[in-house]
């Protein structure tokens, strides 16, 4: 099986990012419009010099996503993708439209992806009982990891501390990120003795919603 | 050849209320002792299964021609319980399945009917007879001190060297308004008048037990035990003095432990007076509820009847793993008394029926290129050795060991009675299962990798407006 990457070359010409937060006062499609006009400002271009668009969201199951940015933006009759891939949907996007380019079927194309999930309340991600088979377990996302780390301390020796400490890091780092949603540091202990989530991961240990 | 009990299985609930906190809540008289009370994720037919399962250890559901459920609190009034029940036990589709419903003296008619319907069928030997009542009772009634949960199964068979045989049995019709539940209206039951129901129970249960007696020429110092319904500890008494039955002869043991549990009891109060069993002991067996029914039994095998105890958790087995709850709000909490959001997920019936076999009769696959047992059965390549179609339905055993486990406080996106342990489990004979956890009690501190767990058939949610159930582990009751 051949894993050769792509043969032409593709360059990032621009991106941006909007403010991550609980933003209730901006929907899924000002949080689009927001980043798109930012990248587009940084690659020094107009929306209508991209050919092609690729989005990456999960949330929610409409079925029109796809169509969703060239509604935004008004991109008309320009080829439109939507990628669902769970929490690699963004990624996804971006890898998709990097083939786009590198096949030489366009010139400039958009990557992007947008959530919010704080419109449907914040217990968790929605929707885990609207989808799939009505009677097996549908562990939240949180749950489904946190098996593999019940198992892992048992098999490993590791602890809830080795956990903390990859917390702390990403708290640190989030600390100097003008956009992260959470600007402020965290100790071990903190991290330790946050509420659970799914035990054994605490609040810390999962990503927050926003 | 004769007719009689070839096993037996009983099912009592996890929790035992006491009947104090029922009487400091509502600033009641005292009433001594504890009652059963089962979970939400409870009902008749999923403490049918548990019965049934009791009934049927060691022996091959497929040799079973039928099943019989009685029981006040059907959960539905079109659909059968029967036929959901016997799927779950794998019981062959060539069986015949009644419910026998809306009496507390159901089991016994059912009973009673199994015998006649063996007698008339020469290819149907034997008829699992199996009884659960979960009557709710309204807060603040005396009915709170007397409604209990369970169920008990009896497998009635036509074969040589049966350890109980049926002698005879007799019945009788009442029309009693009291106590009745409106189809169309009623939540919790009523009454008119407590002394007239005493009046046409004591009246109908002695009848029909002297009845018996006449009719088989014996005397009441002839019975060695008499396992009646009742549903009032003084009521007990007084139907032993009229009967004049001698010392011990009533079975009594239940009430003060487990409560009135309704529909199932004359079964429970049997396999309770087949502790001891002596040889060629007589007993009779009574249902009341407009009108009442007798059965006349002798032990027949004396030692066939202790093996049956000792293979079996029966009464003794389920109380021994029985625990008090020092909290009332918890019955409210599991009768689902207080209108609140309850766990809801999309259903499809159409799923649930094409997955029968993984869902409700608990199989799952074999590779027959690696050997690999796996479940569900919903992938077409073997997980291990990713061969195409290579599997066979394999029967999976109902007991298992924790491989690992999280605690999930976001359970359908709310916080809904968490956590919820989620139990990834290696069964006993092969298969890997996710399961989610009940009757756990502190569950971070009580669930651990390696926990030996037995699953249980429960009640999930009700999604598309229809009955959803599937499997859960719970920790060890020790079910055969």
């Amino acid at each position: 099986m051949a894993r050769k990457g792509i043969s032409n070359k593709v360059a990032i010409i621009g991106c941006d990012m909007t403010k991550y937060g609980e933003l209730w006062d901006k929907s899924q499609y000002d949080l689009l419009f927001e980043a798109v006009q930012s990248a587009t400002k940084d690659a020094g271009i107009t929306k209508d010099e991209i050919d092609a668009t690729w989005i990456g969201i999960f949330y929610f199951f409409t079925g029109l996503s796809g169509a969703m940015v060239e509604d935004i933006l008004k991109l008309d009759g320009k080829p439109a993708t939507r990628i669902e891939n769970y929490c690699a949907s963004g990624m996804d996007a971006f890898r998709n439209a990097s083939f786009a380019i590198a096949s030489g079927a366009y010139d400039v194309a958009l990557a992007c992806g947008v959530e919010k999930l704080m419109d449907e309340g914040g217990s968790g991600l929605p929707g885990f009982t609207l989808f799939g088979h009505p009677l097996y377990p549908t562990p939240s996302a949180p749950a489904m990891f946190s098996m593999a780390a019940t198992r892992c301390f048992h098999e490993f020796g590791w602890t809830k501390e080795d956990l903390a400490r990859v917390a702390v890091k990403n708290h640190d780092n989030g600390s100097y990120h003008p956009k992260a949603h959470f600007r402020s540091k965290i100790t071990i202990e903190a991290a330790m003795k946050a509420p659970m989530i799914a035990d054994p991961l605490g609040r810390f240990d999962c990503c927050a919603k926003n | 050849m004769p007719i009689g009990i070839k096993s037996y299985g009983a099912y009592l609930p996890k929790y035992l209320l006491p009947r104090d906190l029922i009487a400091k809540a509502w600033d009641f008289p005292n009433v001594p002792g504890t009652k059963a009370i089962a979970m939400a994720d409870e009902d008749s037919i999923t403490m049918s299964v548990e019965a049934g399962l009791d009934c049927l250890a060691g022996i091959d559901p497929k040799t079973v021609d039928g099943i019989f459920f009685a029981s006040t609190t059907q959960v539905y009034t079109e659909k059968d319980s029967a036929s959901l029940i016997a799927t779950v036990l794998d019981m062959r589709e060539d069986i015949i399945t009644v419910d026998f419903t809306d009496s507390t003296k159901a089991a016994t008619t059912a009973l009673t009917r199994a015998v006649d319907t063996i007698k008339a069928n020469k290819d149907i030997k034997s008829i699992l007879v199996v009884s659960a009542d979960t009557r709710a009772p309204e807060p603040s009634t005396m009915w709170e001190f007397g409604f209990a949960d369970g169920a008990a199964a009896l497998l009635v068979a036509e074969e040589d060297n049966l350890p109980l045989s049926i002698e005879d049995y007799y019945s009788i019709s009442a029309n009693v308004t009291g106590p009745w539940k409106r189809a169309n209206k009623d939540k919790f039951i009523r009454t008119f008048e407590v002394k007239m129901d005493a009046k046409f129970y004591v009246e109908s249960i002695t009848k029909v037990m002297a009845e018996i007696l006449k009719r088989n020429n014996l005397k009441p110092e002839e019975i060695d035990a008499a396992a009646y319904y009742y549903n009032n500890p003084r009521m007990h008494g007084r139907i032993s003095k009229i009967m004049k039955f001698g010392q011990g002869v009533a079975q009594n043991s239940l009430f003060f432990q487990i409560g009135d549990t309704g529909t199932p009891m004359p079964f429970m109060l049997l396999i309770a007076a087949l502790r001891r069993p002596k040889d060629d002991a007589k007993i009779i067996m009574t249902g009341y509820g407009d009108g009442a029914d007798a059965i006349l039994l002798q032990v027949r095998d004396k030692g066939a009847l202790r093996d049956l105890g000792k293979s079996r958790l029966g009464l003794i087995g389920h109380q021994k793993s029985m625990i008090i709850t020092n909290n009332y709000n918890k019955f409210v909490d599991f009768k689902e008394l207080l209108e609140k959001d309850r766990y809801i997920r999309k259903s499809s019936a159409v799923t649930v029926w094409r997955d029968t076999a993984s869902v409700y009769k608990w199989y799952g696959v074999k590779c027959k290129n690696c050997g690999t047992v796996q479940y569900p059965d919903l992938s077409r390549s073997c997980y291990v050795c990713r061969a195409d179609d290579p599997f066979e339905h394999v029967k999976l055993l109902l007991h298992g060991t924790i491989f690992t486990y999280t605690l999930d406080h976001l359970v359908g996106g709310a916080y809904l009675q968490t956590p919820v342990p989620r139990c990834v489990i290696d069964l006993d004979g092969g298969g890997r299962v996710l399961l989610n956890m009940t009757e756990i009690e502190n569950p971070e501190e009580n669930v651990h990798i390696g926990m030996k767990v037995e699953m249980t058939f429960r009640k999930e949610h009700e999604g598309a407006e229809f009955k959803n159930y599937y499997w859960k582990c719970r920790p060890e009751r020790g079910r055969k």
